[in-house]
């Protein structure tokens, strides 16, 4: 069994396309229907490792403060994620409580400590075998990160109560739309098949 | 004959594991079809009390009042709010039911293993997947209103709808993961 270093078959219209070097800043798109392939990557490896650091920080804040509270005539409510979650659970609504601590915390927090602990092993060049370990997991759960839906949920939501309530947004709303950011900027516009290339490019040097 | 993987996306020369990252990537029509079809049907069944039941429950001292996710989206529209009362009919009205008539299209063209309108089969199940999880949107509101309103007199309780529609969502996003869009294209061998 061997694998085809040269090419790229396009997601969109799968005709084989022979993958090209590209310089800085260039994209490579597909010659049959113009979907993008792959884009320049100097310097992944240090771009994935500072946001995915970065990201996490920004994880911590967004879950231990409160996102917004409101204020309905002296009455004070406040929205942190791990608290909603536990009233569901409590309301005993089990199964959409685990699903939201799967998609809003679980996935989102191993998605980015799996591409900063991969991106500081592929800088570094050690631990072959632990890095595409950690890769084959991003690739698994990196659909599975539903925080941006949950951040439009929060705007949607506030736009219900606006007309009754005070509202203050909190640090973790700000840190949840950072995160958010970094999450589409890493996650959504990287094929993930380029961090492969580039986890090849570092250990087995052509 | 090359094969995408799905995973890492090397182009394999061909076989049944990839060649980078060690998963099954071998095709099999009926395994994905028998798959899809079984999340599919079940989706479709958990539609119904996702509809009927109510997914949130205001109690106002002692009433209690439930509305349905079509209930909301007609009070949001009633006062005034057009933008909101759009997004959430698109996220949990025409995006399910778009889907269901997606996946049943999909389904039966491989059933039928009618390799035509390749590329619109694939656009049409790339368009399913990037919009099947913003369904969710109005799972998560029942989620953040009941955290913020649970007040002595008056409180937001979530209703039992709410699980069937998050259970649906998920069906509908795990059929349509099960299609494997390299097989649309797929020539069945004459038996």
């Amino acid at each position: 069994m061997r694998y085809r270093k040269d090419l790229i078959i396009c997601d969109r219209c799968q005709s084989v396309n022979k993958k090209l070097p590209l310089a800085a800043k260039e994209e490579a798109r597909c010659a049959e229907c113009g979907a993008l392939l792959y884009s320049s990557d100097v310097g992944l490896e240090y771009k994935v490792l500072s946001w995915s650091f970065t990201a996490l920080v920004l994880f911590v804040l967004a879950n231990i403060y409160p996102i917004i509270s409101i204020d309905i005539a002296g009455m004070n409510g406040t929205l942190t994620i791990l608290e909603a979650i536990g009233r569901l659970f409590d309301a005993g609504f089990l199964f959409v409580s685990f699903f939201a601590l799967l998609v809003l915390v679980v996935f989102p927090f191993l998605l980015m400590s799996f591409l900063f602990a991969f991106s500081l092993f592929t800088v570094a060049g050690i631990e072959k075998e632990i890095a595409k370990t950690l890769l084959l997991g991003v690739s698994l759960i990196r659909r599975w990160s539903m925080l941006d839906i949950f951040f439009i949920s929060i705007l949607v939501a506030l736009i219900k109560i606006y007309e009754y309530a005070r509202i203050e947004f909190g640090v973790a709303f700000w840190a949840l739309a950072l995160f958010i950011v970094l999450e589409i900027m890493l996650v959504r516009m990287v094929p993930v098949g380029q961090l492969w290339d580039l986890w090849e490019r570092r250990y087995y040097a052509t | 004959m090359l094969l995408k993987c799905p995973y890492c996306e090397a182009t394999n020369e061909n076989g049944t594991r990839c060649a980078r990252c060690g998963l099954f990537i071998g095709l099999d029509r009926a395994a994905s079809l028998h798959k899809s079809l079984a999340y599919l049907i079940a989706a479709i069944i958990f539609y119904i009390p996702a509809n009927i039941y109510p997914v949130l429950k205001t109690s106002k001292f002692a009433a209690t009042h439930g509305s349905t996710i079509f209930e909301g989206v007609v009070q949001m529209w009633r006062s005034g709010d057009y933008p909101v009362a759009i997004i959430i009919f698109t996220a949990s009205i025409f995006i399910p039911v778009a889907k269901f008539a997606v996946l049943v299209y999909l389904n039966y063209t491989l059933a039928r293993c009618a390799p035509r309108n390749v590329r619109r089969r694939i656009f049409l199940y790339h368009l399913i997947e990037l919009t099947g999880p913003w369904s969710l949107i109005d799972v998560f509101v029942v989620l953040i209103l009941v955290a913020l309103i649970h007040f002595q007199n008056i409180a937001i309780i979530p209703g039992i709808g709410v699980s069937s529609f998050a259970l649906m969502v998920v069906l509908t996003i795990l059929s349509a993961n099960a299609i494997d869009p390299r097989i649309l294209g797929v020539q069945c061998a004459k038996r």
